[in-house]
Order: structure tokens, then C-alpha cells, then sequence
């Protein structure tokens, strides 16, 4: 059986796909507020402010000469300077959310030899759709800075003096991020196949090295709580490089056999043992899979008070709105809807006996 | 020239307390520039700067110290680009010293850090150091970014864009 990788492909808006692996892909942005700093290259759109840190944002646009689209979103990527090290985050333009796909040996193609930059920054590539798709390095995206030479209007003067090697400390990491697994996140290679599986209990030869052996691996996604749903548990793990993805996602995720009704998702539990069979990520095509960011965003978004508060309040002008039409409807059509009474002409009285009274009428004290 | 109007002096001593954290910002249309105020000697205004007889250097003026020394005064825009002397409409000079060599920058405002308030620079990320810059770092400071450098780096980019401006000359 073919080993499969899962990766994340991107759409950089050029008409142009990049992947990353599932393990460097972290969170995905709709409006990101990217900062503009001097002297940048072509190819960084600026800074974006990012879980109380500043990470750079890449926008490969420039280098194909096309026009940066105002409305793009971001993903943001998880790189490392050495296995072990801690981590450290980068962000990329793109035009749409993330699709994800597994990648297999069988995939591999050549990368495209334009533009230059690109392929300076891509560790292998494969065919998706009849087209090559490269695999970002995302240390070499991130880290290193693209030669003068690779980049359009760059002047190769302007370039620092000495190499820069960028050994100072990260600043104080927050509390809950992991020390992250070595880097055993292999893409197909024409020549080499190096599969990025989610290692299980029954394949402890694939998982990282730091990582103990007997760990299955179970990221729940989370969703909406409900009253219907069970009480939600905490992740137990997230030292596997997987569940750091997933870390961002707020507390509480309920546990379920099987992802919500209507919605797919990747249901993965994190402990210690073999791993349920219903969430074995060794057969990942007998579950259901995420399949894209935006379910989970939509996700998020519900779960943020503001948006929430936001969502309530319009939907309270709305039904104000709502009842003051229907409620000017009625009274401007109501005294149309119903016929006037038609007045009694009034006739002749016809004198009679019956029309006398017999006897004057006392009105009452 | 009235006599240059010394508004304060920084002292090369350290301060009570972490003077090594203690910074400087500048503002310099919307880029907000940091530097250690150990390494800052004088702050001065425009006014008391001497103005040099050339328009095609690439200082804007020179502050001369009493026993004749001629401190050089350059201004960038918010690009870090170099700018000149027509073009420039900032009213205060931070002068910083490199290796013996005391430059000056012009800035619009300028404002010291509290004593509690603290930059936590983040190095500059691998990918941005295509060019050459004086930004060694990005700290978080009132919701906006600042940019940390130091004197070092600022007379070694100064140095820099005189040489680009000299080999464009030619």
C-alpha cells in the first residue's frame, strides 16, 4: 500500500497552487492586518500581529509579476530553525482557504523552473489536477532570506553586508506551546519517498523521534456546544506536531464518536494507548475528513462573543424591521380590507299602535 | 546662530534600575524608531543646527560643539530613505555616538520610554533581511509596532545610503 502524506494546497491568487504539510499549517486568517515595515522585499507584504508576536507575511504575487489582490486572507505556517527548537510562525498570502489532499510517491513531478524564487523555497513537488503543485520549505521560506539575484528590482548592493544568522532567542514563548517533535514531515520525492504520516500505535517506525511510542494520535475537532452534546473535555495532548495545529482552538472540545451530523471533520483523540479503530488516521479514507478551514472558521467565528453579539443585535433590527413593515402593512390595509358597513337609510316610520308606548317611560333615578 | 537650545542630555552612565532596556522613540512620519538612550548624547532643535554651504551634501546641517567639532545631521523618511534639505520639515535632532563618530537624526516628535514600560524586541525574521537596514528588531508598544535599532546599525546604514548616493553621483 502507497504511504500517503496529508498536505494543505494553496492558492497564492497568481493562478498559482502551493502545499504545505499538514503539520506546518496552523491557522487560517480571513482579514489579516498585515503592518508595513521599511526596506522589504518584493516578495513580504509586511508584518502581521499574530498571537502577541510579529510574523512576516510572504506574498508570492510579486514574483510572478502579478498584482497583489487587496481581499486576500493568510495561512499561517509553523516552521522550526532545528529540530527540537521551538517554534516559530510565518504567515502566506492566499486568495482562498485551504484545500487538503493526500499525497502519495506516485504524485511526484519536477518543479516548475519559474519563477526561480519559488523554486529557491520548494522541497519537492507533485501532480494535482494536472498540475504541479510545490511543496513549500517553510524554514527556507521563513528563515532565510531570498537571494537579491531571485528577486524582481532587487539590487544586489542593497543586499547586508555580512550574512545575517539569526541566533538570538525567540522571545518568551506562551505558556502552552509545546516543545515541538523532531521534524520527520517528509513530502514525496521524485527519487526518495519520504511519507508524513500521522504515526499510530501500530506504526511507531514512522513517528518522530521524540515522540513516545506508544501515543495515538486523536485531535477532536471542536464545534459549537450544545446542550444535546456531551460535557466537552480538554485536548490531553498536544505535544505530537499535529495537535499543535490545533492549538489555537479554544478549550473545551467535545469529545464525539463521530464528527457533528451534516458536518465532516477529522475526529482525533490524543492519549496514550492504541488509538480507537472508528479514529484510526492509518486508513484516513474510512473517516471523514476536513476538508477545508472554512468549516472551522465558520467554528470560530460562532464562538467569538463579539461576532456572536454582533450577529444578535442584527438580527434583532432585523426583526424590529420585520414587524414594523408587517405591522404598517396591516394598518394600511386593514381599513381598505374591510367594507365600510353600508348606513341604514332611514325610512318612513310607519305610525302604528306598536310605535306609541302604552305608557311614558320613567327614566331611572 | 543663537546658541544651540539643549533640551536634554542623555547620560552615558547607567540609571537606577535596567538602563540597558531604557529606549528613545522616534517618530519619523508613521515608522516609530527605537534606540537605547545610553547611546544617545544630545537631543537639540532644528533651529541651532549650522547649515552647510553646499546643497548637494547629504547632511541636512551640522551642530558645532564648542571646541569646533562638527557633528553631522542627516534625515530619513519614513522609508529610511535619505532626504533633503528642501524636503525636510522635523524639528528636533537626536544625536547618537558609534564607535567615537556622533551623527544626528532628524525626527518630528520624540518621547522616552517610562521607566516601567518595557519593549520586548523580536528579532527581524530571516526573510525580511534581503536589504540592508538599520532595524535589528519589532516590539509591540501602545497597540502599534516599533521598530529597535541601534547607533551602530544606524551610522553603518547612514554609511550606506552616502556610499549608494556617491555611486549614483558617478
Amino acid at each position: 500500500m502507497t504511504a500517503t502524506s496529508r498536505a494543505w494546497v494553496m492558492d497564492t491568487g497568481d493562478g498559482r497552487r502551493v502545499a504545505a504539510g499538514a503539520r506546518h499549517v496552523v491557522e487560517y486568517l480571513l482579514a489579516p492586518e498585515t503592518v508595513t515595515v521599511p526596506r522589504l522585499p518584493a516578495h513580504c507584504a509586511g508584518l502581521l500581529y499574530w498571537r502577541e508576536r510579529y510574523i512576516p507575511i510572504i506574498d508570492f504575487a510579486p514574483l510572478s509579476g502579478a498584482r497583489a489582490d487587496p481581499r486576500r486572507r493568510a495561512v499561517v505556517l509553523a516552521y522550526q530553525h532545528a529540530p527540537g527548537e521551538p517554534l516559530r510562525y510565518g504567515a502566506l498570502l492566499v486568495s482562498a482557504p485551504p484545500v487538503e489532499t493526500w499525497v502519495s510517491d506516485d504524485m511526484a513531478a519536477t518543479l516548475p523552473e519559474s519563477p526561480a524564487a519559488l523554486r529557491h523555497v520548494a522541497r519537492a513537488c507533485f501532480r494535482l489536477d494536472d498540475r504541479a503543485v510545490p511543496i513549500l520549505d517553510t524554514r527556507r521560506l521563513f528563515a532565510e532570506p531570498l537571494p537579491a539575484a531571485l528577486l524582481p528590482g532587487e539590487d544586489k548592493r542593497d543586499e547586508p553586508s555580512t550574512p545575517v544568522v539569526d541566533d538570538r532567542p525567540v522571545g518568551p514563548l506562551p505558556e502552552n506551546e509545546p516543545p515541538v517533535a523532531a521534524d520527520a514531515d517528509h513530502a514525496p520525492e521524485p527519487t526518495a519517498p519520504g511519507p508524513d504520516v500521522v504515526a499510530s500505535a501500530a506504526d511507531p517506525a514512522t513517528s518522530g523521534s521524540q515522540e513516545p511510542d506508544n501515543l495515538s494520535y486523536c485531535v477532536v475537532i471542536p464545534f459549537a456546544t450544545r446542550p444535546t452534546h456531551p460535557a466537552p473535555e480538554p485536548v490531553a495532548a498536544t505535544e505530537h506536531s499535529v495537535l499543535s495545529g490545533y492549538s489555537s482552538l479554544p478549550d473545551g472540545i467535545p469529545e464525539q464518536a463521530s464528527p457533528p451530523a451534516g458536518v465532516s471533520g477529522l475526529a482525533i483523540a490524543a492519549g496514550e494507548g492504541d488509538a480507537p479503530s472508528t479514529h484510526s488516521v492509518a486508513a484516513p479514507r474510512s473517516s471523514a475528513t476536513l476538508r477545508s478551514f472554512s468549516w472551522l472558521h465558520e467554528l470560530e467565528r460562532r464562538q467569538n462573543p463579539a461576532v456572536s453579539f454582533r450577529r444578535r443585535r442584527l438580527f434583532a433590527v432585523l426583526a424590529a424591521l420585520v414587524v414594523i413593515a408587517v405591522a404598517w402593512l396591516v394598518l394600511s390595509n386593514f381599513p381598505k380590507s374591510r367594507p365600510m358597513p353600508v348606513a341604514r337609510q332611514p325610512g318612513p316610520v310607519a305610525a302604528g299602535p306598536s310605535s306609541v308606548p302604552a305608557a311614558p317611560t320613567q327614566p331611572p333615578r | 546662530m543663537s546658541a544651540p537650545v539643549e533640551m536634554m542630555q542623555a547620560r552615558s552612565r547607567a540609571a537606577p534600575g535596567n538602563a540597558a532596556d531604557s529606549w528613545l522613540l522616534l517618530a519619523i512620519d508613521a515608522l516609530r524608531l527605537a534606540l537605547p538612550q545610553r547611546e544617545i548624547r544630545l537631543i537639540a532643535l532644528v533651529g541651532s543646527l549650522t547649515t552647510p554651504v553646499h546643497h548637494d551634501t547629504p547632511e541636512i546641517g551640522m551642530l558645532v560643539r564648542e571646541d569646533g567639532t562638527p557633528w553631522p545631521v542627516y534625515a530619513l523618511d519614513g522609508a529610511l530613505a535619505l532626504e533633503g534639505r528642501d524636503s525636510n520639515t522635523r524639528r528636533h535632532c537626536v544625536f547618537f555616538e558609534s564607535g567615537g563618530l556622533v551623527l544626528g537624526l532628524l525626527c518630528d516628535r520624540l518621547w522616552s520610554l517610562a521607566a516601567d514600560a518595557r519593549l520586548l524586541p523580536e528579532p527581524v525574521p530571516g526573510c525580511l533581511r534581503v536589504r540592508r537596514s538599520p532595524i535589528t528588531g519589532f516590539a509591540r508598544h501602545r497597540d502599534g509596532l516599533v521598530a529597535v535599532t541601534g547607533a551602530a546599525d544606524l551610522a553603518s546604514y547612514l554609511d550606506f545610503l552616502m556610499e549608494s548616493r556617491h555611486d549614483r553621483d558617478e
